[in-house]
Parts: C-alpha cells; structure tokens; sequence
C-alpha cells in the first residue's frame, strides 16, 4: 500500500470502491490497514492516549462518511493522514496546552529506538509536545511518517514551496528545545561545527542553558 | 555571508532526499568538500531519526468495535435497498405531489412568487474537514453559481450592499466572483488567494434564515461588526448582517486580528447600530 504518492493500487481501488458502497467488511478492512499509521499520528501529535482513540474514531467516522468524495487523486493514507491532522489540530487549539502524557507514547519501549537512552527519548517526546503544533505535525508527518513534501503538502495544506522552510524552521526549533532539556549533558567537540551564528545545540547534544530545570 | 550561510537553507531538503537530481548533484559535491556542511548532514539526520524513533504503539483492541457501533445501522447499500422496495409508493407519492402542486399553480395562475428558501450551508460546512476550497465551490455550484467579473457580481447583486474588492488586506488577492440565484434572489460570491490559503465570501438577502445542519452558531463580534459564527474544524464562517446583506467569509483567520479589515473591506457600509445580529 502506498502511503505517499498519488496512485492507488488495483486492490485499493476494488477497496474504496466497496467501501463507497458501504460494505462494512471492507470499511473494516481499510481501518485494519491504516488504523496503526493514524493512530501512531495522532499519538504523537497530542501525547494523549486517549485523545488520540477518540480522535481515531472521529477520523474514521469521518472518513466513512465523507467517503463518496474521495477523488482517490491522494493515496488513501494521505487522506486519512489529512482528515486525523485536521481533528488534532482542533483538538489541541481547544486544549492547549499541552500535558505531556508520558504513558502515552515517550515510556514505552520501543522496538525502532535502537537502544536509545530513555531519558534520550523522553527528551524528544517533551521537546515534541513543547513544539508550536504545526511544527510538530510537519516533524511527525516527515519522520515519522516518511512523508516527502508534496505528500505533507496535502495532508497540511500548507503550499508545497514552504514546505522546506517550515520544516527547517521546525527543526530549529526542535533542536533548540532539545538543548534545553538536555543541560546535563555538556557540550562536545561536534559543537562547534555549527554552522553560522547563533546556531542552537547539536542533536542530543546540548549547550548548557541557566535557569531551566529538564 | 559565506557559501555555508547559503546552503544551510537547502541541507534539510537534501538530506530529506528532495530536489532535482542538479540541485542534489551540486549538494553533493559541495557537502564532499566541506567538513562543516557534512557535520550538518549528519546532525540533521540523527535529528531526523531521533523523531522517527516513536513509542511504538499499540492500536486499542476495542477501538473498531467503537466506530463500527458508530457508523449508522442503515449503510448507503442498505438505504438503497429501502428505497428500491418503496420505489413504487415513492413514484405515486410523486405523481401525486405534481398534479396537487399543478393544479393549485394552474388555479393562482402563477401569481404568486414563489419564497426564497433558506440558504443551506450545510454541505458548505460538512465539506471543510475534508477540502475546503471543494466545499466553498460546491456550495456555490449548488446555488447556480456562474464566474463573471467582480463588476458584473456586483451588478447581478445590486439590491445587495457590498464589495468585491480585488485586494483584501493581508495579501489575499481576488481570484474568481461569482454571481448566485439563492431561491429568487440574486446573491454574489468571491473566492481570494494567498499562497495556499483561501478566502470564501459569500453575500446574500439578509432576510433569509440559514440552514446549518447539524453546526452550531454561536454570536461573535469581529471588529466592528457584531454577528455569529459557525466553526467547523480551523475554518470559521463568520456573518455579520445590516438591513439587506448578510455578509459570510469563511476563512481560517484570526477573528481578532486579521479577519476585522477584511469584514470592513467586504461589507463597507456595515455600522452596527443596535443589534445587528443575524435574524
């Protein structure tokens, strides 16, 4: 199954279609194939377990709903992706800010962490949930998801042209988050690599910042 | 500014594996021959996997049960069975409206015009969540919406008091009009653009009571201008009505700081005097 792009294949197609006719099996199918990548997403976006189910089914309900409009110009996945991004935002505009739940997504283990420290992890995650919410998303939607731009382009709809320097700017901001959460571990050698002035820290790498407790 | 500065901006796209193959070639052989760009290529990498390196998660078992209990009882499929079982009542049903409705226009003899309907937004807002460019032109195909130039919009709508500028503040600049038959009144409709972002107005009678669905309204005061809002996700329609015009914009702005100028730009003469609420 694709999951950026824009063609669907055969059997995609046989299954939007079954699902336009309102074929529960096959509405129950397409949830078995998506439901972990929207989920994933909307974990991450709004590090609430439980938001995220609830904003899962209004997802869902939505997409089943609004299903006859899908023009299938998008991969099936960008458009749930569009759909789940649009509930979160909604949903965090309402209850920002933010608690970092970290039940929820950061204490877990996780078999793609490859080891990392989990305090490692537990920085990013709050680093993460401190991110503006559009910043997140476009971190999430690239990284996590392996979205290229055109891709997040349509499930943000933000124009494909500011798709780079909104995630530079994300970056950005990431990193300078992650130097502040991270004051424990003292600068290295690869700082002063950075490149220009005023650059924030390195990637798990932080400058040591006074008056911020981790 | 050294050549570094200028290619910082392109590192993130490149490591992403964006840009044409020229524009990674010339990356490449640039990162190659400097230690401090490569360093940045692989902070930004690590960045990248940092990110991707999520809890894993695991879907809730009972999360389908939940939406499938959701999803309506009577599927589209099923619907249409209904109707096809009760296709032959509903063809009498029909036949019997017509000749009750023929007969009575026969005996007025069409002297009486026939009432504007409310203006249903319905599948304006039902369509937002989804595509909202798609929506707003929906809408506007719904209400026999024909592009003609923001003169003639506003000449088809002339009993209406309102504006099509070509700029609205903010950068917004006029991309389509569009004039509207809402029942048996004239109404108008302009779309704006900025990058990406769209800007829907739609005027019409203010006489008319509107059909939102299942959306709330709720009253808002934008600027000067007192009236009610309906929000569906970002994207809000906001009215605001003098003694003929309802004003709508739909947009994704912010009420307090972007959407007064455009609201005065649209409806120029607007003043709230007592309660301008929408009737």
């Amino acid at each position: 199954m694709h999951h950026q792009g824009t063609g669907l294949t055969n059997s995609e197609r046989e299954l939007i279609a079954r699902c336009k006719r309102g074929d529960r099996q096959a509405q129950r199918d397409l949830y078995g194939q998506t439901s972990e990548r929207v989920f994933r997403l909307l974990t991450r976006m709004t590090h609430s377990a439980e938001a995220a189910e609830d904003l899962a089914q209004e997802t869902y309900l939505k997409a089943f709903a609004a299903i006859a409009k899908f023009d299938e110009r998008s991969s099936v996945n960008t458009w749930l992706y569009r759909i789940a991004v649009n509930e979160a935002l909604q949903w965090l505009r309402r209850k920002l800010p933010v608690p970092l739940d970290p039940g929820a997504a950061a204490a877990r283990p996780d078999s793609r962490a490859n080891g990392q420290d989990p305090s490692v992890r537990l920085d990013v995650e709050r680093a993460m949930a401190t991110l503006d919410p559009i910043d997140r998303t476009m971190l999430l939607l690239r990284y996590q998801e392996g979205l290229d731009y055109r891709a997040i382009a349509e499930v943000t709809g933000i124009a494909m042209g500011t798709v780079a320097s909104r995630l530079n700017r994300a970056r950005e901001r990431l990193r300078e988050l992650l130097a502040d959460f991270t004051p424990e571990r003292e600068e290295t050698g690869l700082d002063k690599h950075r490149i220009g002035h005023g650059r924030v820290g390195d990637v798990g790498i932080a400058r040591p910042v006074e008056g911020r407790v981790p | 500014m050294n050549c570094c500065d200028k290619m910082r901006e392109e590192l993130g796209p490149y490591v992403d594996g964006e840009g044409s193959p020229e524009t990674r070639a010339a990356m490449d052989a640039h990162v190659c021959g400097c230690a401090d760009c490569r360093c940045e290529v692989d902070n930004l990498r690590r960045l990248g996997e940092r990110v991707a390196a999520g809890a894993e998660v695991c879907v809730p078992p009972a999360l389908w049960s939940r939406i499938e209990s959701h999803l309506s009882t009577a599927s589209p499929r099923r619907r249409g069975a209904r109707l096809l079982r009760l296709r032959p009542i509903l063809t009498a049903a029909a036949c019997l409206v017509l000749a009750v409705g023929g007969y009575f226009a026969v005996l007025q003899g069409f002297t009486t015009r026939a009432e504007a309907g409310p203006v249903d937004f319905s599948a304006l807002l039902d369509g937002l969540s989804i595509d909202a460019e798609k929506a707003f032109r929906e809408f506007v195909e719904r209400y026999r919406g024909r592009r003609v130039s923001a003169a003639a919009a506003r000449k088809h709508a002339s009993q209406l008091n309102f504006a099509v500028p070509e700029q609205l503040a903010g950068g917004f600049a006029l991309q389509e009009a569009f004039a509207l038959q809402i029942g048996d009144s004239p109404g108008a409709a302009a779309l704006y653009r900025r990058d990406t972002e769209f800007v829907g107005t739609i005027f019409h009678r203010a006489i008319h009571p509107e059909d939102y669905g299942t959306h709330r309204d709720h009253p808002c005061v934008v600027g000067d201008h007192r009236g009610h809002r309906v929000q569906v996700g970002e994207w809000r329609l906001v009215h605001v009505t003098d003694a003929t015009t309802c004003h709508c914009v739909l947009s994704r702005l912010d009420e307090a700081i972007e959407l007064p100028a455009i609201l005065h730009a649209v409806a120029p003469e607007f003043r709230p005097a007592s309660d301008h609420s929408h009737p």
